[in-house]
């Protein structure tokens, strides 16, 4: 018995490990995706033109962690996240390919994103950070980043951590751009810190503190603001001036063969597509409450307009430099390490 | 022979050592950034030792009550005990953030104590419990009855007959101590996700943020490891010394199981408090604040369910693998200078002591070229899980194949038995229990693990942790909950089939010869 049940029980072993362990065919592009729409548009890719597309799907940091763990011979095709500041720095690692096809249409704030060697591409943007506020515990919320330090926020504003959630390093790049550039913001930062202010992991623990009334006030991305607001209709969203933009933008691995980016310029063109846009509006979850940057696709319902809001945009490839010394600091700050 | 044990060293040390030693030996390449992170690293250090210092005897009293009385409340803890070690730590801490969204509690001094240092231990002696009883409980399961009898007849008295089978777990102890400390030491999820990093840095979020920031500082995320590996390595020498010096050997092949009773008056009023604790606030409170997130969907909703299935096919292929390779460390050691036997357990502490993303990122860096192009497939996936839990496979294994004497193999060759009567009848049948819950343990370990999934997985083939996070990110945390209590299920079901097994073959011996 003890033999039939040893013997049973090790082929049932083999013949799992046979099954999870049989190499799959290579097959079409693999996308790295750290926004929430990633997958839906990639199925209806295949769906359309019969190239097969894998998805990767993981939070920014961890996505570009991947990438550069990868070097010089990544295992990816494209990838698309938030932050040109992330893409500016793969850039400066020799990591992208140049020259990638312009979208077709673009309105001005969409020029302005693009890259000068056409290492990325903007697909759309948000605001690096907005006000997300509770009107019956705070009733007169600040209006602009300067506001933050005033003695009437004190301890009742709250942020993510810059280390861990990709897309907040260019809400502090924007927060000491506001304050005078690097190094001479730093005392707009100390300030806050004086003044309070929390720090948590990502977007869900930080708005999991302002739904216990841990803080007032949570400074998030705009789509997660929009989303968040929608579901719990009692809170206010305040996009504070000015405005930093956010692009999120897709890059491709540098090497690619001819038919690989002859693929790649099918599936950057795709996204772009007005009804491609709507898909992405609609099934992106948080990250569908983004701002088009061509001018044949309007925001989603909820979203405000823009024409009469102080937007700025940061320099990628300078704030991209400074993300790793920057983030250093912040940490040392914010822990009084 | 040697040719079979020199193919096993170097097999080993291609697959766990080589990708593991060409990260962390970056820094000799350059210059990177560890400089005022030692704050942090004390911080670390000091929740370790705090956590190595409660689970483990708290761990070998509970196992001595499982293996020594029986009722209603020594199952709930045994039931609780499997629940809680299913229950991964992000989930668990999740659930816990959930029930602290209700402003009174968090508001509270309740909820300052939990969201600070004081929560943090909590839920590491949480997670690192589990573990300890299972150790513990191999020591006890093999101690069989024999040793009480002698003490009856000797007219020891309880206390002291209580204290004897303290000393009998020291090695199990030992063995827990280190586990729980180096998990601690590396462990980011709990932390992260409570949000206690900004008031009190820890040394694993000071990676994490060479890692997570562009550019990536694999340099200096290598320097800060070898500081966890150096604490890991004194952990390892302190416990091979307790194990050199009171490991108890079991020197025949059929132990008696001691007769379980019910627990005294005593007993059962701290046994009672320990369930209570348990399931009120160790399980009830986050799990269902998880099943009430959950219910607030339906199954056909949830994306990702293929999720399940795959990572229990890895959890299984991983452990199966995990479990095998600890073998081969435990033979590979037998007999050896003590030079080879504390090199290997240095080996094994620094894999445990490295942050899963670091031992990620290490395989990316070895098997992502052209001479070794494993990158992106499961296969690296499954060595990269086998390796993370190979150290733990070890040392719950460790404590029961060290009570197997050499003699009884010698004694079987002498009886001319044949190889597969050696090793499944005697060896297999002795090892059986400790080394279900092992493989179960690695197993479960596997099913949910993140860093590492997150760095390997294959393009198209999400594993659980990587689906449950994704979801959590674009805030369906009902799909979520939905993922992980179905994980936790697949696992029960998985667990219940092989003590099924395990029943059915510990029982076919004793029909016949009755």
């Amino acid at each position: 018995m003890r033999k039939l049940i040893a013997g049973a029980f090790a082929a049932i072993i083999a013949t799992i490990a046979a099954i999870m362990l049989w190499p799959v065919p290579d097959a079409g592009l693999v996308l790295y995706s750290g926004l929430d729409y990633g997958p839906a548009v990639a199925d209806a890719f295949t769906k359309e033109t019969g190239i097969k597309l894998r998805v990767v799907r993981l939070a920014t940091g961890s996505l570009l962690a991947r990438i550069v763990a990868q070097g010089n011979h990544p295992d990816w095709d494209l990838a698309w996240f938030d932050g040109a500041t992330a893409a500016a720095a793969l850039d400066g690692d020799h990591l992208l390919a140049h020259n990638l096809p312009t979208p077709a249409g673009l309105t001005p704030v969409g020029q302005s994103m693009l890259s000068a060697d056409g290492a990325y591409i903007p697909t759309g943007f948000t605001l690096a950070g907005v006000f997300i506020s509770d009107p019956a515990r705070m009733p007169d919320p600040p209006a602009a980043w300067d506001d933050l330090a005033a003695p009437a926020y004190k301890g009742q504003v709250g942020m993510n951590d810059p280390s861990i959630s990709g897309p907040s390093y260019p809400m502090l790049a924007g927060m000491l751009a506001n304050a005078g550039g690097w190094p001479r913001g730093q005392g707009f930062v100390r300030a806050l810190k004086a003044n309070g202010l929390h720090m948590f992991d990502k977007n869900d623990t930080t708005v999991a503190a302002l739904q216990s009334q841990a803080i007032s006030l949570a400074i998030v991305q705009s789509s997660a603001a929009m989303f968040y607001a929608a579901h719990h209709p009692g809170l206010r969203v305040t996009i504070p001036t000015p405005a930093y933009v956010l692009p999120n933008v897709m890059v491709e691995a540098a090497g690619l063969s001819a038919e690989r980016r002859a693929e790649a310029a099918r599936f950057m063109a795709f996204v772009m597509r007005p009804d491609i846009q709507a898909l992405r509006q609609a099934q992106g979850e948080a990250d569908g409450d983004y701002w088009s940057v061509t001018a044949n696709v309007p925001p989603p319902p909820g979203l405000p307009d823009l024409s009469q809001t102080s937007i700025a945009t940061l320099d990628p490839a300078l704030w991209g430099r400074l993300e790793g010394e920057i983030n250093a600091w912040f940490a040392k700050v914010m822990t009084g390490a | 022979m040697r040719l079979m044990r020199g193919f096993a060293l170097v097999l080993l040390a291609f697959l766990f050592v080589y990708p593991l030693a060409r990260l962390l030996l970056l820094p000799l390449a350059g210059a990177g950034g560890a400089g005022d992170a030692f704050p942090a690293f004390a911080n670390s250090a000091g929740f370790a030792l705090l956590v190595g210092g409660v689970v483990a005897p708290l761990g070998a009293v509970l196992a001595q009550a499982l293996e020594s009385r029986t009722g209603r409340m020594v199952q709930a803890l045994g039931f609780g005990l499997w629940l809680l070690f299913l229950t991964p730590g992000y989930v668990l801490t999740t659930g816990w953030l959930i029930v602290l969204t209700i402003p009174v509690l968090r508001n509270g001094g309740f909820g300052q104590l939990f969201l600070g240092p004081a929560g943090l231990v909590f839920l590491y002696v949480l997670k690192a419990l589990p573990f300890a009883v299972f150790v513990a409980r191999a020591t006890f399961a093999q101690a069989g009855a024999t040793l009480h009898e002698a003490a009856l007849v000797l007219g020891v008295g309880p206390w002291r007959r209580r204290l004897l089978d303290l000393r009998l777990a020291l090695p199990a102890m030992a063995a827990a101590f280190t586990i729980a400390a180096i998990e601690t030491m590396q462990e980011f999820g709990i932390p992260a996700t409570l949000g206690v990093i900004a008031k009190t840095p820890i040394l694993t979020y000071a990676i994490y943020q060479r890692l997570n920031t562009t550019p990536t500082d694999f340099i200096g995320a290598a320097q800060l490891c070898w500081w966890l590996i150096a604490s890991a390595a004194l952990l390892a020498a302190l416990q091979m010394v307790v194990q050199k010096r009171h490991q108890t050997v079991l020197v025949h092949g059929r132990a008696r199981q001691p007769n379980r009773h019910l627990p005294h008056a005593g007993e059962r009023i701290w046994l009672m408090v320990g369930v209570v604790l348990l399931w009120g606030f160790g399980l009830a409170a986050p799990l269902l604040a998880l099943v009430a997130v959950a219910l607030g969907g339906s199954l056909a909703d949830t994306d990702g369910l293929d999720a399940v299935p795959r990572s229990l096919g890895y959890g299984v292929t991983a452990a199966t693998l995990a479990m095998a390779a600890a073998i081969a460390v435990q033979k590979l050691q037998q007999g050896r200078a003590l030079w080879f036997t504390a090199g290997m357990q240095g080996l094994l502490a620094a894999n445990m002591a490295v942050p899963g993303l670091v031992l990620g990122a290490a395989y990316v860096i070895a098997f992502n070229n052209d001479f070794l192009p494993l990158y992106g497939t499961a296969l690296l996936l499954v060595i990269a899980y086998a390796a993370g839990a190979l150290p733990m496979a070890v040392r719950l294994l460790g404590t029961a194949t060290a009570q197997l004497d050499a003699k009884l193999d010698e004694a079987a060759r002498l009886f001319s038995l044949p190889l597969s009567t050696r090793l499944v009848d005697i060896e297999a049948a002795l090892l059986a229990r400790p080394g279900l819950h092992a493989w179960l343990l690695v197993a479960a370990a596997v099913m949910f693990e993140l860093p590492v999934s997150q760095l390997l997985y294959v393009p198209g083939a999400m594993p659980l942790g990587v689906a449950i996070v994704s979801a959590d990110m674009m805030a369906r945390y009902d799909v979520a909950a939905r993922l992980a209590l179905l994980g936790m299920a697949a696992l029960a079901v998985l667990a219940a089939v092989l003590s099924l097994a395990l029943r059915l073959g510990a029982g076919a011996p004793e029909r016949r010869a009755a």
